[in-house]
């Protein structure tokens, strides 16, 4: 899937895009089936970025481009069809503790399957073999029947991945895929996504804070500061003290609002709750 | 910060100030005391025009006519009556009532289900990308009215409804706890959707599945026990309200408790009380075993 982005930019806090700048207007143009990585420090807006990208939000200017169409020039409909061929990987695995792993992987391929289908793969799982693949690439195939809550952290994660493996995507949004992972596991994973990709002609964006990983394994890296693209350009000509620069102290990263496990230490007591049941 | 036990437990911390200038003294007063005498005199004032209203008089209880009339109901408990069959016709009863509360349990859920998957915002798709549309928001509140509608008014009310429509039996009152619960339900298990980590569900809408797909993949693994656990205690519920439903006419139980009542027949009143009370005990008993199997 082609990607293009044209001065696609992000504000926080609220509908008409009230509060500050998360994303400046930003620029960014992917051939099917091209890797790349976005890199910066923390708060920089690689998350959102990714999250405009995937349709889960509106920019407040300019357009997201997926194969040339605009999704929120789409009916719901549509946009929602569109959504199935992009797949975003959040940070944090999004799987139920008391889902089996089994489950949990084919809940990637939903889009694909019909509701009865679906509704029939909850009593007896329909797809056993497409599970069993993807968590074969990952090393996790005697994890198959395990329910998550049993899992590590680590294993959360790669089986979180192994959905992208069944999804029926176009577009891979992988956002830290490697976070919870040590440095052998960590470059095992990605070799196997980009391999994958590679194979399918699937286009990858990976958000990374291990610029050495991102160096070492993507031809195209991409520098987010502060909500900006600082640089675009293939690993090999990136010189370090453009890395210096992106991760250097000083002009403040804006903080992006609403991201799980950002919840201030000094929260209000909660109000006593009413429960007429 | 670890557990200190004793002023012992300190002995390098330097104190803040070695000596007072001038002699502190002890607070005359809990500053939140006036408040607390305040709320509990106002409360006070408020009860006392509502128990003027509700002729509140408990010592009419105490009179000589009232003591001997519930004297002689009372003396008639022992022994309950134990008379074969009688008894035949209490497990019947209480068969009865079992059937209408499992029957009105099972088709409020069939009608809470999807009402409450209308109600709740857990699965929306339009608010992916920002504020929810007008459309899906005012269906939303639509549903949440009925299903207020549904609550407010009492099974007992529906039941004195349904007695006229359908006759008196059981019918009306499998349908007064239908729609009654109907609505407790709707409104319960709506909260508890939204109340639960929907952050799995809406990844798989953000990813292109269908709402119902979400919800079992993403919503209902999180919620499973926690929705069963409240369907099976408002089973319990409606085993209790049953029995009362059966005082208007909607049979089982309550109805032969309410015809021994008018009776004064104080040895059968006592005996389905025992057995309405192993029955309450029974359905609390099997509501805490299931739901301490969900964990």
């Amino acid at each position: 899937m082609q990607l293009e982005l044209q001065g696609a930019g992000l504000r926080g806090g609220g509908a008409g895009g009230s509060g500050r700048t998360i994303l400046q207007p930003l620029a960014l143009r992917m051939a099917a089936g091209e890797q790349l990585a976005v890199v910066g420090p923390s708060g920089a807006g690689k998350t959102s970025l990714l999250h405009l990208i995937a349709g889960a939000r509106r920019p407040d200017s300019g357009h997201v481009l997926l194969d040339g169409q605009d999704p929120w020039a789409l009916t719901g409909v549509q946009r929602h069809h569109l959504r199935a061929r992009v797949f975003l990987a959040p940070q944090q695995p999004p799987l139920p503790p008391r889902q089996r792993v089994v489950t949990a992987v084919l809940a990637g391929r939903l889009p694909a399957m019909g509701f009865w289908r679906s509704l029939a793969s909850l009593f007896y799982p329909l797809e056993i073999p497409a599970a069993f693949e993807a968590l074969c690439a990952f090393g996790l195939e005697s994890r198959l029947f395990d329910r998550v809550d049993r899992l590590s952290g680590g294993e959360r994660q790669r089986v979180s991945l192994a959905r992208a493996l069944v999804a029926p995507a176009q577009l891979w949004l992988l956002d830290e895929p490697l976070s919870a992972l040590d440095p052998v596991l960590a470059g095992q994973v990605i070799g196997v996504l980009r391999e994958e990709a590679a194979r399918r002609g699937i286009t990858l964006l990976c958000s990374l804070h291990q610029i050495d990983l991102a160096r070492q394994h993507f031809p195209r890296l991409v520098g987010l500061r502060a909500g900006a693209v600082v640089f675009d350009q293939s690993a090999a000509s990136l010189q370090q003290e453009q890395v210096d620069a992106l991760y250097a102290a000083g002009a403040p990263a804006p903080a992006t609002p609403g991201e799980p496990g950002t919840a201030g230490p000094d929260l209000p007591a909660p109000p006593v709750a009413l429960h007429c049941r | 910060m670890p557990m200190v036990h004793g002023p012992h437990a300190l002995p390098h911390l330097p104190l803040q100030s070695p000596r007072r200038v001038a002699p502190l003294r002890p607070p005359r007063q809990d500053p939140a005391w006036r408040g607390r005498l305040g709320m509990a005199v106002l409360a006070l004032a408020l009860l006392w025009p509502a128990l003027q209203a509700s002729e509140f008089r408990p010592w009419e209880m105490l009179d000589a006519h009232s003591l001997s009339v519930a004297g002689r109901f009372l003396a008639g408990f022992v022994p309950p009556a134990h008379g074969s069959d009688f008894l035949l016709l209490v497990a019947q009863a209480t068969w009865r009532t079992v059937a209408m509360a499992t029957c009105g349990v099972s088709l409020a859920l069939l009608l809470a289900l999807p009402l409450a998957l209308l109600a709740s915002s857990a699965l929306s798709i339009s608010s992916l990308g920002g504020r929810m549309a007008t459309g899906p928001a005012v269906l939303r509140l639509a549903v949440r009215t009925a299903l207020v509608v549904l609550r407010t008014v009492p099974e007992l009310v529906w039941a004195l409804l349904f007695v006229r429509v359908v006759g008196i039996g059981p019918t009306a009152g499998v349908l007064a706890i239908a729609l009654a619960y109907a609505g407790m339900l709707g409104k319960v298990f709506a909260e508890i959707l939204e109340s639960s980590d929907t952050v799995p569900a809406r990844v798989l809408l953000g990813n292109g599945s269908g709402r119902l797909q979400a919800f079992f993949y993403g919503l209902l693994p999180q919620c499973a026990a926690e929705l069963t656990s409240y369907l099976v205690y408002r089973w319990e519920c409606a085993i209790r309200s049953s029995v009362v439903l059966g005082f208007v006419g909607a049979g089982g139980l309550g109805q032969r408790m309410d015809e021994s009542m008018k009776m004064f027949a104080g040895a059968e009143v006592a005996t389905m009380l025992m057995v309405f009370v192993a029955l309450v005990a029974l359905a609390d008993a099997l509501s805490t075993a299931l739901r301490r199997n969900l964990r």
